[in-house]
């Protein structure tokens, strides 16, 4: 996440300094996540998300420098390297949101391929949709032409808002237990898209006041804090699927697989022909 | 002055929070979850009567010896009683679904692998549920055209197979 926030050359106060540290906390975090992750190998089970937050720590990283003057670049680089960081976290959301799709299917080519299909459909239809609603919104605001990409960036988030809804409902149809990792992803994911685009348009639509700001950093610190916790917790997931006996499903016998596994492979057989 | 786009943001945002809300509250607050609803028994199915109404054969005779509108009506009927059969089939695949996640963590790896290929497959049929059961909608409005005898027989029948073989179960 980056704060497209211009640089401040005054002296420190209390003010400046709560707002680099609700701005920074979050991005050091990341790294904490990465590094949980890389250790518990979810890296591996969730290789866009890691990206993602390798990704975001690096954009936050030259920001930073920038807004602080250690890199001195024109108003006109910060501003295209937000939004061209903005772009690309959109970009990698959609990955992520597309991985926690694809995380039930993934050993199954086939179906992959139709939920990707689906996904495709349904990412178009909201994204069509979520255009129009922010696109009535900046027609309102003077000067709406200059913000048409920012515009567009928003309907994205919107989109990607009611397709993590969509990944819930996908787990719940299928009748999947998330695990703690893939729960927390999503859950920080829907938190962050929700929020992002309401404090954009509250930015937009009343000039000079920095509430959408910290309700934007708070909300990140708390959705990092979940990733945090997630990544830590993950190991407990097996917990809660080990009491699954009392919960009905009885007697996981070996030879109850086994026959399970046998009538599946007849079924498979059965339809092999078509 | 707040536009009433930034209003239709607000509100759906406030609907998007309060339903991860619930997940949370479902997932670590909430009695049994998500799981105990799948987590049921489960449904016997009378696969014979179900096989009745997808027959082409059937659906054949009942074309040539009835009137249009009244195979359109019947046609309707067969397709309304099959949807019941495919949403039960449609709930007994979770239940599979459930127990190969749950085998897929046992410490017997043998056991392990055979939980993920279950669970691997009951998907695969839980969404081939899910694709019957939209396209019997769409029949019950074209039912000359979208016969479920014609093109989605053998998809029913895959889903019939999968109910009629559970372990210890006595389906049809």
């Amino acid at each position: 996440m980056i704060n497209s926030v211009s640089g401040n050359t005054q002296a420190m106060n209390p003010h400046l300094t709560l707002y680099r540290l609700l701005w920074a906390t979050p991005h050091v975090l990341l790294l904490v996540v990465a590094s949980v992750m890389y250790r518990r190998r979810l890296h591996s089970q969730f290789p866009v998300f890691f990206t993602y937050l390798l990704v975001e720590f690096l954009q936050f990283s030259l920001v930073f420098a920038m807004y602080v003057h250690w890199l001195r670049v024109s108003g006109w680089v910060y501003t295209q390297f937000d939004l061209y960081g903005r772009i690309s976290g959109i970009a990698l959301h959609f990955g992520v949101l597309y991985e926690l799709f694809d995380f039930p299917v993934k050993h199954n080519p086939s179906l992959r391929q139709t939920t990707r299909r689906a996904l495709n459909w349904i990412s178009a239809v909201l994204v069509a949709s979520a255009s129009i609603l922010i696109f009535i919104q900046y027609a309102q605001s003077a000067g709406h032409s200059l913000l048409t990409q920012y515009a567009t960036l928003e309907a994205l988030n919107v989109a990607q808002c009611i397709l993590l809804v969509l990944v819930f409902a996908w787990h719940r149809f299928l009748g999947l237990h998330m695990s703690t990792m893939l729960f927390g992803i999503a859950l920080g994911m829907g938190l962050m898209s929700s929020l992002d685009p309401l404090a954009q348009a509250w930015k937009d639509s009343v000039p000079n006041t920095r509430i959408p700001d910290y309700l934007e950093m708070i909300s990140y610190n708390f959705v990092v804090l979940i990733w945090v916790s997630a990544a830590i917790a993950h190991k407990a997931s097996g917990k809660v699927l080990g009491s699954l006996p009392a919960v009905g499903l009885s007697s996981l016998s070996r030879d109850r697989l086994l026959e399970a596994r046998q009538s599946l492979d007849e079924i498979e057989r059965a339809v092999a022909p078509q | 002055m707040i536009s009433p786009a930034i209003m239709i943001l607000a509100v759906l945002v406030f609907m998007i929070v309060l339903f991860l809300g619930a997940q949370v509250w479902l997932r670590y607050l909430g009695r049994g979850s998500a799981l105990a609803l799948h987590a049921r028994e489960m449904v016997p199915i009378d696969l014979e009567a179900f096989e009745n109404l997808i027959d082409p054969e059937e659906e054949e005779f009942l074309r040539t010896s009835l009137l249009p509108s009244e195979f359109r009506r019947v046609q309707r009927l067969r397709v309304r009683a099959a949807k019941f059969y495919v949403a039960a089939l449609s709930q007994n695949a979770g239940v599979l679904v459930a127990l190969g996640q749950a085998a897929r963590l046992n410490p017997d790896s043998e056991i392990a692998a055979t939980g993920q290929e279950i669970m691997q497959k009951a998907i695969f049929l839980k969404v081939w549920c899910l694709i019957s059961y939209m396209r019997m909608e769409a029949a019950l409005f074209f039912p000359e055209i979208l016969s479920p005898s014609n093109k989605l027989a053998n998809q029913y029948m895959l889903v019939s197979y999968m109910a009629a073989s559970l372990p210890g179960r006595a389906a049809a």
